[in-house]
């Protein structure tokens, strides 16, 4: 995989690694899927559907990986008993982490409303009764590593490894990827192979500002989350990976083994680490 | 695979009556076959001891686990009947080096319910440099961008101000 391209999108750092160099149409699709993404999602916009939603209730048509995400959260809602959802916008903003990314919290931290209080789906459309502001961060990003990965393969790009800011999706032969030590880059605490699969990390030691202040939010509360540091899910797609990796930061891991295929790492901030035994790989302990 | 410095623990997530009573006791554990073979089932009818407990509990804190590989079975309930699990544990220099866990399941849904809760706990996380670890790629947490990062500077300046 000696070629890469390299870009900033939605908030991180990409990289799509190839065995040869994408040529300027393919990228150019690339691009449109991210820009497309962006422009449905994105909170740090005022042109995007989130920002539109915000604004006035009404009913709103959903793209139609929008629908995946949402069954996604769905599922994850229930299994963490409302912990994980999509309704965590205006919570993140009361932290700090706002369009202008001031970084300061505003005040004490602010529950989300609960799904079923604002808002109703029904297929494609989403309606709206009370605006709320979304944030899919949980889950979005792998669902777009997802996306831009099938447009490589429509393009006839089929051995690819897309890497977006720590969320690593394979198609193709597997490939070792290292498990970073939370808070030092230049430590692995594991290694994982993923072969047509996907492995996702979420971790409070970057994306923070403050004691405490970090993007991992427990809808319930409003609040950053505190015991564990970082996690790692594997799952046969990013969006799937993403969202467990998430999820993994507020139920045992069981509860989501029920419903999903998953591997997972989970570090708590004692240090202790915590691994499913059919974990491709293994975990320096 | 890296020698554990500190000891896996493995739990599943059926309460496992894993029946490791070879250590100290069994003297033909010395020269590393097999032993405890014969433990299986002692203890094992629906007990609700962890594969922890029955480790630790054989060995205090002055007297070692005898080196060798050790197998127990564990016997439980399931709704489809009974089941069993086999653990091997290989101890080193009376730490636990290796550690296999073995479905013995029959039936479809007992063998899913035992891999997928299989899992290994460990006390304190080890880094490596990663100019040791052989990767292609790392996945951590979320790299930020330029923009994050410009604007956290702005508010650890203003905190210091």
């Amino acid at each position: 995989m000696r070629a890469r391209e390299s870009f900033d999108a939605i908030g991180t750092r990409w990289t799509l690694r190839t065995p040869a160099p994408l040529d300027g149409g393919v990228l150019a699709r690339v691009h449109a899927c991210v820009a497309a993404y962006d422009a449905v999602w994105s909170r740090f916009r005022p042109d995007s559907l989130v920002a539109r939603i915000a604004a006035a209730p009404g009913v709103y048509a959903l793209p139609a990986h929008g629908v995946a995400l949402l069954d996604l959260y769905d599922v994850l809602d229930e299994r963490t008993g409302g912990a994980v959802s999509p309704l965590v916008g205006r919570s993140l903003e009361r932290l700090g982490y706002d369009p202008g990314l001031t970084l300061v919290p505003a005040g004490p931290p602010v529950p989300a409303p609960r799904a079923a209080d604002v808002l109703a789906r029904d297929g494609d459309r989403l309606v709206v009764h009370e605006p709320v502001l979304l944030d899919v961060g949980a889950a979005g990003k792998g669902q777009l590593v997802d996306l831009v990965a099938a447009e490589l393969a429509a393009c006839g790009v089929d051995d690819v490894l897309v890497d977006a800011g720590g969320d690593v999706l394979r198609h193709g032969a597997p490939v070792r990827v290292g498990l970073q030590q939370p808070g030092d880059a230049s430590r692995a605490v594991g290694v994982v192979e993923v072969g047509d699969a996907a492995v996702c990390g979420s971790g409070v030691d970057r994306r923070t500002w403050g004691d405490g202040l970090h993007h991992v939010v427990d809808a319930r509360t409003g609040a950053p989350t505190r015991d564990v540091v970082a996690t790692w899910a594997v799952a046969p797609t990013a969006m799937v990976a993403d969202g467990l990796a998430t999820a993994l930061f507020f139920v045992d891991p069981e509860r989501l083994q029920v419903r999903f295929d998953l591997e997972y790492v989970r570090i708590h901030a004692d240090g202790r680490v915590h691994w499913s035994l059919g974990l491709p790989g293994e975990v320096f302990a | 695979m890296t020698t554990p410095r500190t000891p896996a623990l493995a739990l599943a997530g059926l309460t496992l009556a894993a029946a490791l009573t070879g250590c100290a006791a069994d003297a033909t554990a010395a020269d590393g076959t097999t032993a405890a073979g014969g433990a299986a089932g002692t203890g094992a009818a629906g007990a609700q001891g962890d594969a922890s407990g029955a480790v630790g509990s054989s060995a205090s804190p002055t007297s070692r686990i005898v080196d060798g590989t050790y197998v127990g079975v564990g016997i439980y309930s399931s709704p489809a009947g009974k089941e069993s699990i086999e653990v091997t544990l290989t101890v080193d220099e009376g730490i636990v080096a290796a550690m296999d866990v073995a479905p013995q399941a029959t039936n479809p849904t007992s063998q899913t319910f035992q891999s997928d809760f299989a899992s290994a706990i460990s006390a304190q996380v080890v880094g490596i440099p990663l100019e040791d670890v052989d990767v292609d790629v790392v996945a951590g947490a979320s790299l930020t961008t330029q923009a994050f990062e410009s604007a956290l500077e702005s508010v650890l300046a203003d905190a210091r101000a």
